[in-house]
């Protein structure tokens, strides 16, 4: 008896004590007010350390090689250190960035000033400058055409390859780059979606694939990279930078990786960041109800597809490599069930893309018509399957030749959505003689490595489009990455169509924006007819910030092709 | 006693040898590390590469360089050519951090409640502890993990305005080292780790409390008057202790590189997340070490077990 009740004044006097410790303990668990000067109100406060979350984690930072395929790598890194010459806005159109002067001119063939070869001039701000007090010049500019072109597993050298000279004049602040041919997608050279310009003194050569993996050593944006681990990159602003408009307001910008969809939303909830850029997962909504997160959702420029690849390295003699089982394998998926099981739980909004590589919300350039004969269709299935020579064996599955309809399909694990995809799909696949094995990988082993290097079968993941329509970086023949061409170009998919590849030629050197919107409308039939790939939806982007913590325009780059972190400079903390 | 360590450090010798060649064997046979080294090289930068890295030599002769290299302290570089041992270095100090206060943690409350149900078999506590035990060992780590972020995070900032946990991460990322910030960012995953060590400490503390409890000697304790709690504590505790010190040695060498699981739901940069990082990228200079290092503090501390034994009960000679 005694015992029992020194065990129950124990508890008791525990109870209390954790009671009080959690009473008496600083809410905010870092020190990430501290420094903040007090403003008036209205305005921003200066001082202290931003906290994000990346929700996938960059193994390497080289934008010119295939380190460039992870978007997360230019969401958390480049985009704030890096310098363009054209950029977008948070709408997705082209502006020119604070390196320039003003808008570039063009002249020469179909431009209005139609005559010479197609000519390009910037004009480089006298106050852009690199981190070292150096000026941006055109050398600058040369020595990353030369980079693009020269580096070894280069991410692309589309429209790089169809410059003929640069010339600097006017100190280096005049760039004039001269085309062998009209190239309408010039505004993502050297900009745009994913490019950059680089300090030349800071490069070792024209071969970059040794450069900048871990870190860039100089800056031209907002912000300087201090540092770069498996566990943070950690930004303080770039006392050179001359654009006042975006001169941060915070002392230190750490974003740190919180690859599982749930810690990274427990951390938000719980004020351990203070803002994440989450990918649209079921069931999120409710999770982070509460009345100090806002959320804030726009149609992005990002849809989402599963794209079949032709010949992988991974396996040459692939089941997709026959046309037939790609269309078989279109109408087996069942995108109404993805919708509405996974996708409208969250986002009733959501409708199906219906138009491939492009979005409606961009351009004129989407044509809805292309896969909306694509419904589950299990009889049309059959009929493709076995009017092809196929025929089901004893376990259920088609076989042909001895070969079985088996294929292996990734996605990058802890992507809730993706694998709530898989495990939907997979077993209507199963009913209609299709086999499908989950390969999931991780996001940096998969977008850094397997995918430039094609080593999987079918994959789903998002692409990004641009506001030029341009598809010749993803589906150029000569685009496809090999062993041979050390794995340079993004067309991972591996589709060569030589009817498409002229026309994506033709349609890159037409800046009449008619005329190319018959091209790339015709580019679309092929990829129709070729069965490449299969779109599914057009992704909402999402960004949650803690409301109580953050300041300024947090969600105004929601729907921006450079995530919701694209302006944090203009971030501030309460 | 001196004697028998030295002898059984000998024996390690040839054991950790042949582990080695199963190690070198295994990592070698799934990697291609010319390929893995410079996945966008030229064929003919390859082949360099390939020299460079003395792949081209037979395998026993890779297999001496390596283990050369490795006795010394070289592990060579990683794909990105940056040090192997850095990286590593941290990651063991995280996961020994973590593993350390995992191990506090388990054998404070599992002996604990093992005492107390051994001597209060069959009453409320010992059913009670019976209950959570079996709950302990049936709970995936990972979802137990979610739910103290959900419960002793989220929930606990709703009911009281704060809470002294962390999801994820070891340190707030204005701090740094090891401290107090290190240690309330540790205890979430460290009972996450402990569930299950606490779950089998406590019936293994039980059982033998219980076959002590009923001994001759401490009857005959009993009966020369001494106390309760002095039979319980000097005698019956050692002797029962004697199984359970030596299975806990055994476990923490296996800590060293089995919390995974645990590592990757709180993003703790430690030997688990290490080793898979490695084995999706095929890194075999960095997957050696780690295996290596594995192998020689489970040895270790299989050695401190087999010696603790010896201390523990005099009975046993160590010859």
């Amino acid at each position: 008896m005694r015992r029992q009740r020194r065990s129950v004044k124990f508890l008791c006097l525990l109870f209390t004590f954790v009671l009080l410790a959690a009473a008496c303990s600083d809410d905010d668990k870092s020190d990430t007010s501290a420094g903040s000067s007090a403003a008036p109100s209205g305005e921003q406060k200066k001082g202290g350390t931003l906290l994000l979350a990346a929700e996938q984690w960059p193994d390497c930072l080289n934008p010119i090689t295939q380190c460039a395929n992870a978007s997360w790598m230019h969401w958390a890194v480049a985009n704030h250190v890096l310098p363009r010459l054209m950029e977008l806005d948070e709408e997705g159109n082209f502006r020119p960035s604070p390196v320039l002067a003003g808008e570039p001119t063009l002249s020469g063939e179909g431009t209005d000033n139609g005559t010479g070869a197609f000519t390009l001039v910037y004009e480089i701000s006298p106050d852009a400058v690199w981190d070292d007090g150096s000026q941006m010049t055109a050398d600058d500019v040369i020595h990353t055409w030369n980079a693009y072109l020269k580096t070894t597993g280069s991410i692309s050298t589309a429209g790089y390859d169809k410059i003929e000279k640069i010339e600097g004049s006017n100190n280096g602040k005049t760039v004039t780059i001269t085309f062998t041919q009209p190239y309408a997608d010039w505004q993502d050279l050297f900009g745009g979606n994913s490019a950059y310009i680089y300090q030349k003194s800071k490069l070792s050569g024209e071969d970059t694939k040794d450069d900048m993996n871990q870190s860039y050593g100089f800056s031209g944006g907002p912000f300087v990279l201090d540092s770069f681990d498996a566990t943070q990159a950690v930004f303080s602003p770039n006392t050179a930078y001359w654009d006042s408009d975006r001169t941060p307001f915070v002392d230190k910008v750490i974003i740190i990786p919180k690859t599982d969809t749930d810690t990274e939303l427990n951390a938000v909830k719980a004020g351990e960041v203070f803002g994440i850029y989450p990918q649209a997962a079921p069931g999120f909504k409710e999770q982070v109800a509460q009345d100090n997160l806002t959320l804030a959702f726009a149609p992005g420029v990002s849809y989402e597809a599963i794209y079949m690849l032709q010949a992988p390295e991974s396996n040459k003699e692939s089941v997709f490599n026959d046309k037939v089982v790609r269309e078989a394998f279109m109408y087996a998926v069942d995108r109404d069930a993805i919708l509405t099981q996974i996708i409208h739980p969250d986002f009733p909004e959501v409708e199906l893309l219906q138009c491939g590589v492009w979005v409606p919300t961009v351009g004129e350039w989407c044509d809805q018509s292309l896969w909306a004969d694509v419904t589950p269709d299990p009889e049309k299935v059959t009929s493709l399957l076995e009017g092809d020579g196929w025929a089901k064996g004893a376990d259920g599955i088609y076989a042909k030749a001895g070969k079985r309809l088996s294929f292996k399909w990734t996605v990058n694990a802890g992507n809730a959505r993706r694998e709530a995809i898989q495990a939907l799909i997979i077993p209507k696949l199963q009913d209609q003689g299709i086999e499908a094995v989950p390969d999931n990988t991780d996001a940096d082993t998969l977008f850094q490595t397997r995918l430039p290097q094609r080593q999987l079968e079918v994959g789903t993941y998002i692409n990004t489009a641009s506001p030029d329509p341009s598809v010749t970086t993803i589906l150029h023949c000569n685009q496809i990455p090999t062993p041979e061409n050390s794995f340079s170009g993004q067309n991972s998919v591996g589709w060569c169509n030589q009817e498409a590849t002229a026309l994506m030629d033709e349609s890159d050197r037409t800046p009449d924006p008619v005329k190319r919107l018959d091209l790339i409308r015709q580019i679309g039939k092929l990829l129709r007819e070729d069965a490449v790939l299969l779109p599914m939806y057009q992704l909402p982007n999402v960004t949650i910030v803690r409301n109580d913590k953050v300041d300024g325009p947090v969600t105004l780059y929601t729907p921006a092709a450079y995530s919701a972190f694209g302006n944090i400079y203009d971030w501030s903390l309460k | 006693m001196v004697l028998y360590a030295v002898r059984r450090l000998l024996w390690s010798i040839p054991v950790i040898l042949i582990a080695s060649i199963l190690v070198f064997v295994a990592v070698r046979s799934t990697t291609n590390p010319a390929a893995q080294r410079c996945p966008t090289c030229r064929a003919e930068d390859q082949q360099r590469l390939v020299k460079e890295l003395n792949l081209d030599e037979p395998a026993t002769s890779q297999y001496v360089t390596w283990l050369g290299n490795f006795a010394q302290g070289d592990f060579g570089k990683t794909l990105r050519n940056t040090e192997v041992w850095p990286d590593l270095r941290d990651s063991m100090i995280v996961t020994l951090q973590l593993g350390a206060l995992a191990w506090i943690i388990t054998i404070s409350f599992g002996l604990t409640i093992g005492v107390i149900s051994a001597i209060k078999q069959y009453s409320w506590f010992d059913s009670l502890a019976t209950g959570v035990s079996f709950f302990g060992l049936s709970i995936p780590p990972f979802f137990f993990g979610l739910m103290l972020q959900i419960i002793l995070v989220l929930k606990f900032r709703d009911w009281f305005g704060t809470t002294p946990f962390f999801t994820s991460g070891v340190n707030n990322s204005t701090s740094s080292g090891l401290g107090y910030d290190r240690l309330v960012h540790l205890l979430l995953p460290a009972f996450t780790v402990a569930v299950q060590g606490i779950a089998v400490y406590s019936r293994y503390m039980r059982s033998s409390m219980l076959d002590v409890l009923n001994s001759d000697y401490l009857r005959t304790a009993r009966a020369k008057g001494i106390s309760e709690r002095r039979v319980i504590v000097r005698h019956a505790l050692r002797n029962a202790l004697i199984p359970v010190v030596t299975y806990s040695a055994i476990d923490i060498g296996a800590l060293i590189g089995g919390l995974v699981v645990t590592e990757q739901i709180f993003q703790i940069p430690g030997m688990g997340v290490y080793f898979l990082q490695a084995f999706r990228d095929g890194e075999y200079v960095k997957i050696l070490p780690w295996m290596m290092i594995v192998v020689l503090s489970v040895i270790l501390f299989n050695l401190i077990a087999d010696l603790l034994y010896g201390i523990l009960d005099p009975r046993i000679r160590l010859d």
